[in-house]
């Protein structure tokens, strides 16, 4: 059978990724709202970035 | 400010959706090279799927761009019981996890179309096999991609204002086709799983902001008793029907037959569709029983809360959108109130609750909800039209087709093209959103006994199949299209959707009875040998005495489906009452869901003990 790099890594990636606009947004945030709710975005993807970066199959 | 006051998105949000799109694409598309190995790869992930990514990509399939409208909406209109039309899904989708996820995987088919030529055979069979490829894959699948489309087109409107939908759409749907026709179920799986956390983020936070809006959960309760009085409160807060009416009377035929009877899209009885994809794509049996059960907690009891909570928030901040769903068209025009109809409004209407940064997430969690549907119909209806009807064509032909994997990969690439086109032209036809369900529902009602029973009772054929459909079909005729549902109604009392199904399934189950009494059963070589390979539980008299092979204990599964079936309704129970701040039902049905698990865990104990003496 072929070998196949981690199938999880690109997805880890795609969260890292998309936890980039969410954590500039905290600073644009012009609302205490708009700092944790964004803060609390960006931590979560982060969260599940590095839960999939370090699966193995 | 009105119902149709449109949120407008910042510079800030737009990069955020053009971002998403860029992730999303790119994480697509790393899987192409590893789709385009062969066809095992490109719809099965190479059977290689985790428990949690096949479960998170079942559900994040399960809800289209507009579900979070449509649960806020019931919530609006008729309080939070009016999502039992959708919950008595349940009792179906916790048998399949504990009765048929094992035999699905055991089967190692790569569609469930290709079930029927390991359990039945003859003429008939193929002849079933090939029209189910082009009903599931051609009829149904566009229509479910017609029905999700013209779906967005409402939400791109409401969501994206000054946008073109037309073009908008059109973009988008390319966009998805390029890398959902590259790289195959992986990169489908991969995307939704981004997608789910996005989607379920975004509703969580704007649940979060709603409430924090409203003053806190307990003013949100009570402000709701302001805004529709006690009674109105009650009916908007029980998780139960409040009152013996026509809807009650329609949420108990619903319980008691429509789990089982009908083949809705994604709680097919016994199994089917994406479902069966995801679990022949499990690494193991224990994944894909694993992940199914993931699957049916995160849609029942984690998914609908936000939304539903949402609802209630949208209630009391903007009331008009309750008293609108109180009143008929003319009572609405009257009043003043058609800007706040359909109830479906109000879920955007809070988007103005959003900051910079989340709104552009939550805004791409639709574009998130709509392609994660859209890249499964795709993958799913490409997998019909190959594994089930070109390759066994080539077969009989002695086509060399069979020995070049990169060759059946182009034309399952073709097929996804085939599909989406197919779909984009019903979109296009269907006249309302809703038509294309009623019709699925309604032409299948009363063949998902059959799928049921064809994995516990021998005698089950594919002329039982057969004529379970054309029961269905000639009995949703005379039922719907001339009308007797409404004579029945009249003479029953009852409600008539609810009458007219109880009428086909009756009409649907007794030609499947006949026709499966009175026709040969399948013959010996081909139960033995699905016997053999599957080892289902239940009632295969002859068969199980020939063989050596120790069966499943569907008495055990059996109570493992009860056990579980207790254990998710009494988390959504209890979780939602817990929120809601009803403290005493809230921990009692989290103690019945804490009972439950206990229960669970034995007979999975005994599950292992009996495998070990296998």
């Amino acid at each position: 059978m072929q070998a196949h790099p981690s199938p999880y890594l690109p997805i880890a990636v795609g969260f890292y990724l998309l936890a980039v606009p969410l954590v500039i947004a905290i600073f644009l945030a012009d609302s205490a709202a708009g700092g944790w709710t964004n803060g609390i975005a960006a931590a979560v993807m982060l969260v599940c970035g590095r839960l999939l970066q370090g699966g193995r199959r | 400010m009105n119902g149709t006051d449109a949120v407008t998105l910042s510079g800030w949000d737009w990069a955020f959706l053009l971002w998403f799109l860029a992730v999303t694409t790119g994480v697509g598309l790393y899987y192409a090279k590893r789709a385009g190995s062969n066809l095992q790869e490109y719809f099965l992930s190479g059977r290689s799927l985790p428990w949690w990514a096949l479960g998170t990509s079942i559900v994040a399939t399960t809800f289209a761009a507009d579900t979070p409208l449509v649960v806020a909406g019931f919530v609006i209109s008729g309080g939070i019981a009016k999502n039992w039309i959708w919950w008595n899904f349940l009792f179906g989708a916790t048998l399949t996890v504990f009765l048929f996820s094992k035999l699905w995987r055991r089967a190692a088919v790569v569609t469930e179309i290709e079930l029927i030529d390991l359990r039945y055979d003859g003429a008939s069979a193929r002849a079933l096999r090939a029209f189910k490829a082009v009903f599931l894959g051609l009829v149904v699948n566009s229509i479910i991609f017609g029905f999700v489309t013209r779906a967005m087109l409402s939400i791109v409107e409401v969501v994206f204002p000054g946008l073109d939908p037309g073009i908008a759409l059109g973009g988008l749907l390319a966009l998805t086709l390029f890398y959902t026709a590259l790289s195959g179920l992986w990169g489908v799986v991969a995307t939704d799983v981004l997608q789910f956390v996005m989607a379920v983020l975004g509703a969580v936070l704007l649940a979060a902001l709603a409430v924090s809006e409203v003053g806190g959960l307990g003013a949100l309760v009570d402000k709701l008793g302001a805004v529709a009085g006690p009674e109105g409160q009650e009916r908007l807060l029980s998780i139960v029907p409040t009152s013996w009416d026509a809807f009650t009377a329609g949420v108990v035929i619903l319980v008691l037959v429509n789990w089982w009877a009908v083949y809705y899209p994604g709680a097919e009885p016994g199994g089917g569709g994406y479902v069966v994809q995801r679990m022949s794509a499990a690494l193991d049996e224990q994944h894909a029983r694993a992940g199914n059960l993931w699957f049916v907690f995160a849609h029942y009891v984690l998914r609908p809360w936000p939304w539903v909570i949402v609802g209630l928030c949208a209630i009391v901040l903007e009331p008009r959108f309750f008293e609108a769903a109180q009143l008929d068209e003319a009572g609405r025009e009257a009043a003043g109130l058609t800007e706040f109809h359909p109830p479906e409004k109000a879920y955007p209407w809070m988007f103005r609750l959003l900051p910079v940064g989340l709104l552009g997430l939550v805004a791409a969690s639709f574009l998130a909800a709509f392609m994660s549907t859209i890249t499964t119909t795709l993958n799913l209806s490409a997998s019909y039209l190959v594994n089930d009807l070109y390759l066994p064509f080539a077969a009989r032909r002695g086509s060399s087709a069979l020995q070049d994997e990169k060759q059946q990969v182009r034309v399952a690439r073709g097929a996804v093209v085939l599909v989406s086109v197919l779909g984009a032209v019903v979109s296009w036809i269907l006249v309302s959103a809703g038509d294309g369900w009623v019709f699925i529902m309604d032409l299948t009602a009363g063949s998902g006994l059959v799928l049921i029973l064809r994995w516990v009772w021998w005698r089950i054929s594919a002329v039982s199949e057969i004529a379970a459909m054309l029961g269905s079909a000639v009995a949703f005729f005379f039922v719907r299209m001339e009308g007797y549902d409404a004579v029945l109604a009249e003479w029953t009392g009852g409600p008539k959707d609810q009458v007219g199904l109880l009428a086909i399934v009756l009409g649907s189950t007794l030609a499947w009875v006949v026709a499966t009494l009175v026709t040969r059963p399948t013959g010996d070589s081909t139960l033995d040998a699905f016997f053999a390979r599957v080892r289902p539980g239940g009632f295969w008299g002859p068969v199980a005495q020939r063989s050596a092979v120790r069966a499943e204990s569907l008495g055990r599964d059996l109570r493992m489906w009860v056990a579980s079936t207790v254990l998710v309704f009494g988390a959504l129970f209890g979780l939602g009452s817990l929120l809601l701040l009803d403290t005493a039902v809230g921990m009692a049905c989290i103690a019945v869901a804490l009972g439950a698990g206990c229960w669970l865990r034995q007979l999975f104990a005994a599950e292992r003990e009996a495998e070990a003496a296998r």
